[in-house]
């Protein structure tokens, strides 16, 4: 039933764009980091854990080396004390790589808005999704998952991402 | 034994003023008998403070009533054999000068003193390391003062080395230079560094190894640093209760209830007999909730993963009690001045039993595997020993401390919320290795399946709130009705509950150990000043003490056993 | 001073003034007596009955404090049953029929219905009928709104039209239970003080148009200063709050009590003329039209005092004493003329016998006691023979367009250092943003020789230096505010013996010159 190149393949070949295939390996597949520092690290075990099955998503191989892991998840508050550190492990993961901000405190300092706590890890390292909650619920954390997976599906293999972003570490 | 506790506290000290507060002694001293009078305290046997709970320092520039001094500091020492507390004040003319140093008397001053430099700029003569704990090491200023702008951050842009700090605890245990450059005995730096599975939340381990065997360790903390006490000063007493939830957020409403406990203290309310029992047991479950996911997360770092679902899933399925009767999972903001947010729903007894048996049987499932296992004995027993005496000088309270052989429990001690009627033991260990506080923390989990089984017997009917217009918020038929309600509602919320002047301390037993909270009260309805006493602050302190000639494996189930929540830790 | 007598308040011993009557005397000692119809500058009414206090074997034992000398000897009570249960009864009356408004009645929060709900009453409502309804939202004129319902029928506001502005347009309809506050029909409220009726009402039956529903009064900060809208100076409270990611900004002025300079009150323009603290900003600086940075305005004004031969410097009546010598030190480093020339600040025939003044700048006295030279034929003398035309923020075009004029300085190069956006940054070559009198601290003078100071209340999120901060970078002597003392008080001689740290809130009586009585 194929037409023109597949016809002459047979049945156990499909033909498909580069895009696609290697889209779909990233997203079925992706590697976490869990960067936690508070509660949302705590949150995000019971996302891990068998009731809230992360693995569903194709995402418990739960990574704490960066060298090994796609997806980091900032789970938890992020003091300026803490900020180099999370730029230097984001620095040290292969591309590609997506960041999720989990949590209030993540995202823009929750309800933290003081001297010592970044107002949004968006100043330190690029942000792709992020989650509101304190904490979210896990399934909130699914569904970032499933938000990312999305995103991945229209990204494209030849272009570089995030190659200019300019935080307040740089 | 209150009422001589004061006379025996002020015969020792005479020309000393010294006044009751609460149930315990307050003492104001000035800076020249400040050695003197806390000697006297550690090493005269009949007073024998021996537990040095907190120091801290307070910044008058803004109190409305004017002091000599714009910074004084505040210690709080427990003598724990006969239940006495003492609060020294003393005031600091020249914050750049500072006080002396007590940390050759307890060695819990350390990092308390440390804290005091880090955030109000008050040095302590002779201390061995006065550096910054809480904030980065190029933070410029000291925060907790008033005049420093709470919104002015500060970008750090390195870490910090930590290479002087290591070496010269290599020097304090007797290893030098010329040891260190020997090929024989080539010293390897290895750093457990804030980003670590093993660590459980931020906290940086840095070590110095030969071979397998640490030689020296030091320990950096204050990377979850959220200003917790800085934003408690900006907001009313009851809008502090969400930023304590944070605090230790695997039990959460145990700091809660600890908190509101402090603030009623105070104020004189008396609590409802129900709302006394709905907390003992709120604050019971939550203490099994906390010690399930430390010893889940301790035996996973000893490979026992089985022991992490048959532990965690209980206290997933705890959240469906919790979440129906607060409307949150983790972080539930359940207590309020004079109540709780609201009562019990119908039908919490069953689900409540419900999950005791679940949780009972989740235990004795992970104890089957664990007690009488080769491994787990092997590798806990024995290691990371801690003796009493190090142990109470270095603050330690909780199961840490019971671990060590010490029977101090705040619960059987100094009770409240009716704790001496309860029929419940306090499980002490002997040696203070891990297995013992792993082996503490099993038995308090059953003991306080006990207590919340005896208070679900007794708890009586009756309304949670107390019917107090000047703390507690009248009910919403009556705000939406008719103006009374409305103007009492307003006024409660925008100013919030007016708590008279004045400075106190109040404890809780929490599921680390004694969690207290020091209040500066100006008479408004936001506290003047707001100190947490976090319990594993001080185990933290001690950790080095424990892990010092172990092996670096030892370190990282040390780790786990002492259950270092990273929101109470740097707060 | 008074003569101080001893009385007892609650079985303890104070001192207050005597003749005074009980609620000012012993409020001066800090114990708060509750009341809601008596105001200091309206007199004592006595129809709320909130103030009445207890005499221990007075003869009657039960008086109300408003209208109760303070005598020798006298045993207030305060706080026995009898007083507190009458405090309750009353609180409960006033609140009957009072509307569930509170979220959205402007005085929450300033309401002294609340306060004293929490204090005195704290009883539960009996109220088993529907309450009675009455007018609300009533225009009464003048950015006025009237709300029946909240109204406890106190007088204050009928009072004061009576007996402050004389024009009487309040009045109270009606008896017993159907007395309401209202306007004669077509008559409104018509005079040029009517906004300090929304301050006196002491609950929220009085609002002002202007405020209403902007912002919550818990979250002002309330800093003290002194309004510039006319010579008067009267002293206001500045209401600001900066929201999260905004700036700061103004939301109101209230009057501030000083028995020397404006009493109670304030005029509406004075009350209104925040808007132009907020509005109209010159935010930028601009060289030709184009947006520079402050460095480069800084460093083109340089150069161009260093190339001009003949600069003329236009001083504002509005600036403080210091920034008006420190210009003056920097006119004579640079060999230049100054005038104060501001005949456009001057509105003929507008001021009236209370508060309002024809002059519409703040320290124009300034300019007399350091001798600055006033005179338009000065001006346009020193105007023909100049080359570099600077104004401090100076606009002698602020109330009338003077063509001529205009034409004549346009003709020049101008500089313009000001505040706003007016006619002389666009005429201008190099206009530079300078901060507010919200935003710096000084001394004023007002038109009875009354020296004020004030200190910044609003900190902008660009923080703007001001004129005296200018001169300095421009090369002049004169550091700071108290830097500029000394030299004033050498040179000036009615401010030889003024202490600038010492100088009381009150303001300071300078002693009357000769110059005081020839009208600006």
């Amino acid at each position: 039933m194929a037409l023109g190149l597949e016809a002459a393949l047979g049945d156990s070949v499909i033909t498909t764009k580069l895009d696609e295939v290697v889209n779909w390996g990233r997203q079925y597949s992706l590697w976490p980091m869990v960067f936690g520092t508070a509660c949302c690290a705590i949150e995000f075990m019971s996302a891990a854990a068998s009731q809230h099955d992360i693995s569903r998503f194709g995402a418990e191989v739960v990574r704490f080396s960066p060298r090994q892991a796609d997806l980091m998840l900032v789970c938890g508050t992020i003091s300026y004390k803490q900020a180099p550190i999370l730029k230097r492990i984001y620095e040290q993961m292969p591309e590609p790589k997506w960041v999720v901000a989990m949590g209030a405190c993540a995202s823009s300092g929750g309800i933290y808005d003081n001297y010592c706590t970044v107002q949004g890890i968006h100043t330190i390292i690029p942000v792709d999704v992020y989650i509101s909650g304190c904490p979210p619920r896990p399934e909130a954390v699914l569904d970032a998952l499933i938000k990312i997976q999305e995103k991945i599906q229209t990204e494209s293999v030849l272009v570089d991402r995030h190659k200019e972003y300019r935080g307040i570490l740089d | 034994m209150k009422a001589t506790a004061i006379e025996k506290i002020c015969s020792k000290f005479p020309g000393i003023a010294c006044r009751e507060v609460l149930n315990y002694v307050e003492m104001t001293v000035q800076p020249e008998q400040l050695e003197e009078t806390l000697s006297r305290l550690k090493l005269y046997p009949e007073l024998n403070f021996g537990l040095l709970l907190d120091i801290t320092g307070i910044d008058y520039l803004e109190y409305p009533v004017a002091q000599d001094c714009r910074f004084a500091v505040v210690y709080t020492i427990r003598n724990w054999r006969d239940n006495m507390l003492v609060q020294v004040k003393v005031p600091v003319p020249d914050p750049d000068k500072g006080v002396p140093t007590c940390t050759h008397l307890w060695s819990s001053a350390n990092w308390a003193e440390r804290e005091v430099y880090d955030q109000y700029g008050i040095n302590f003569i002779g201390h061995p390391d006065l550096r910054r704990i809480l904030n980065h090491w190029q933070f410029k200023g000291h925060p907790l003062r008033k005049d420093y702008d709470i919104f002015k951050g500060q970008v750090c842009y390195d870490s910090y080395s930590m290479e002087n700090e290591i070496k010269n605890r290599l020097l304090a245990n007797g290893v030098d230079e010329t040891t260190m450059k020997d090929i024989n005995t080539e010293i390897m730096f290895l750093n457990l560094g804030p980003s670590h599975p093993a660590t459980h939340g931020a906290i940086r381990i840095f070590t110095a190894l030969d071979g397998e065997s640490i030689l020296a360790n030091v320990n950096e903390i204050g990377y979850l640093h959220r200003g917790f006490e800085k934003t408690a000063e900006n907001r009313t007493y009851n809008q502090v209760i969400p930023l304590t939830d944070r605090l230790n957020y695997c039990s959460a409403m145990m700091n809660n209830i600890a908190y509101v406990k402090a603030v009623e203290s105070w104020l004189g309310i008396e609590i409802t007999e129900r709302c006394k029992f709905m907390r003992v047991v709120m604050s019971e479950f939550f203490r099994v909730q906390d010690h399930l996911v430390c010893i889940a997360a301790n035996l996973v770092d000893m490979g026992g993963l089985t022991n992490y679902w048959y532990l965690y899933n209980e206290k997933e399925a705890s959240y469906d009690l919790i979440s129906r009767l607060t409307g949150a999972r983790l972080t539930s903001s359940f207590t309020r001045i004079g109540g709780m947010y609201r009562d019990f729903y119908d039908g919490w007894e069953h689900d409540m039993e419900v999950q005791l048996k679940a949780i009972e049987k989740g235990v004795s499932d992970s104890l089957a595997l664990v007690l009488k296992n080769r491994i787990v004995h092997d590798r806990t027993q024995g290691t990371c020993k801690l003796s009493a005496e190090t142990a109470l000088s270095y603050g330690f309270t909780g199961p840490c401390l019971r671990a060590s052989g010490v029977p101090f429990d705040l619960r059987k001690d100094n009770p409240y919320y009716n704790y001496e009627s309860f029929d419940f033991n306090v499980p002490v260990g002997s040696t203070g290795d891990i297995y013992d506080r792993i082996m503490v923390r099993f038995e308090e989990i059953f003991e306080s399946i006990k207590i919340i089984r005896q208070a679900m017997k007794h708890i009586p009917d009756g309304p949670i709130f107390v019917k107090d217009h000047n703390a507690v918020l009248p009910p919403k038929s009556e705000v939406y009705n008719n103006i009374e309600g409305l103007a009492n509602h307003f006024k409660l919320i925008f100013e919030g509950v007016k708590v008279p002047s004045g400075e106190w301390y109040d404890s809780f037993e929490a599921a680390n150990g004694e969690l207290g909270f020091h209040f500066v009260a100006d008479g408004s309805g936001k506290p003047y000043k707001l100190k947490v006493r976090p319990p594993c602050f001080y185990i933290m302190g001690g950790f080095h003490e424990m892990v010092e000639g172990e092996m670096i494996a030892d370190a990282v189930i040390n780790l786990g056993s002492i259950n270092i929540i990273g929101g109470e830790l740097d707060r | 001073m008074a003569e101080m007598v001893k009385l007892f308040v609650n079985g303890e011993e104070v001192e207050v003034e005597s003749g005074k009557n009980l609620i000012d005397a012993i409020g001066a000692v800090g114990i708060e007596i509750p009341h809601l119809c008596y105001h200091p500058a309206l007199g004592a009414d006595g129809n709320c009955r909130m103030c009445l206090v207890g005499i221990e074997d007075g003869r009657p034992p039960v008086v109300p404090a408003c209208k109760t000398p303070a005598r020798e000897g006298m045993r207030v009570q305060l706080d026995t049953d009898n007083i507190k249960k009458i405090q309750r009864d009353i609180m409960e009356f006033e609140l009957i029929n009072h509307p569930v408004d509170c979220p959205i009645c402007d005085q929450a929060g300033e309401c002294k219905l609340q306060d004293y709900y929490m204090a005195h009453d704290l009883q539960d409502s009996r109220m088993r009928v529907p309450q009675v309804t009455k007018g609300k939202k009533m225009d009464f004129g003048c950015g006025v709104v009237h709300d029946q319902e909240r109204c406890v029928v106190c007088g204050r506001c009928v009072r004061f039209t009576r007996q402050i502005t004389k024009t009487g347009e309040l009045g109270i309809i009606n008896r017993t239970d159907a007395a309401r506050v209202n306007i004669f029909p077509g008559r409104p409220l018509n005079n040029r003080y009517a906004l300090n009726i929304v301050d006196l009402c002491p609950v929220g039956a009085m609002t002002s148009r202007d405020f209403r529903f902007k912002q919550r009064v818990w979250f002002l900060k309330k800093d003290k200063g002194i309004c510039h809208g006319c010579a008067r100076g009267c002293n206001i409270f500045i209401d600001h709050n900066r929201e999260k990611y905004k700036d700061d900004v103004i939301y109101r002025y209230r009057p501030r009590l000083n028995s020397l300079v404006n009493g109670y009150f304030m005029c509406d323009e004075g009350r209104l003329s925040y808007k132009e603290e907020n509005e109209n900003r010159l935010t930028a600086t601009m060289i030709e039209g184009k947006e520079t940075s402050f460095e480069d305005g800084i460093q083109r004004i340089q150069q161009e005092l260093n190339q001009a031969k003949k600069p003329l410097m236009l001083i504002s009546p509005n600036s403080t004493l210091e920034q008006q010598w420190a210009v003056k030190r920097i006119a004579t480093l640079y060999g230049a003329r100054c005038s104060g020339y501001s005949e456009g600040y001057v509105k003929a025939g507008d001021g009236d016998d209370f508060l309002i003044c024809d002059d519409k700048s703040a320290n124009r006295r300034g300019l007399q006691l350091l001798d600055i030279d006033c005179e338009r034929t000065t001006l346009e003398q020193a105007l023909g023979e100049c080359d570099l035309f600077i104004s401090f923020d100076n606009d002698p075009f602020r109330f009338g367009n003077n063509e001529e004029l205009r034409n004549a300085i346009a003709a020049k190069r101008v500089i313009a250092i000001s505040s706003h956006e007016n006619t002389m940054t666009e005429i201008s070559k190099v206009a530079l943003p300078v901060a507010s009198y919200s935003e710096y601290d000084g001394t004023i003078v007002n038109i009875n020789n009354v020296l004020q100071s004030f200190t910044r209340a609003v900190r902008k999120n660009e923080e703007r230096i001001d004129i005296l901060e200018v001169t300095r970078l421009l090369g002049g002597a004169v550091r700071d505010n108290a830097h500029a003392w000394p030299g004033m008080k050498t040179t000036v001689e009615e401010l030889a013996e003024v202490h600038p740290d010492r100088i009381p809130a009150e303001g300071l009586q300078l002693s009357v010159s000769e110059e005081s009585h020839v009208s600006a």
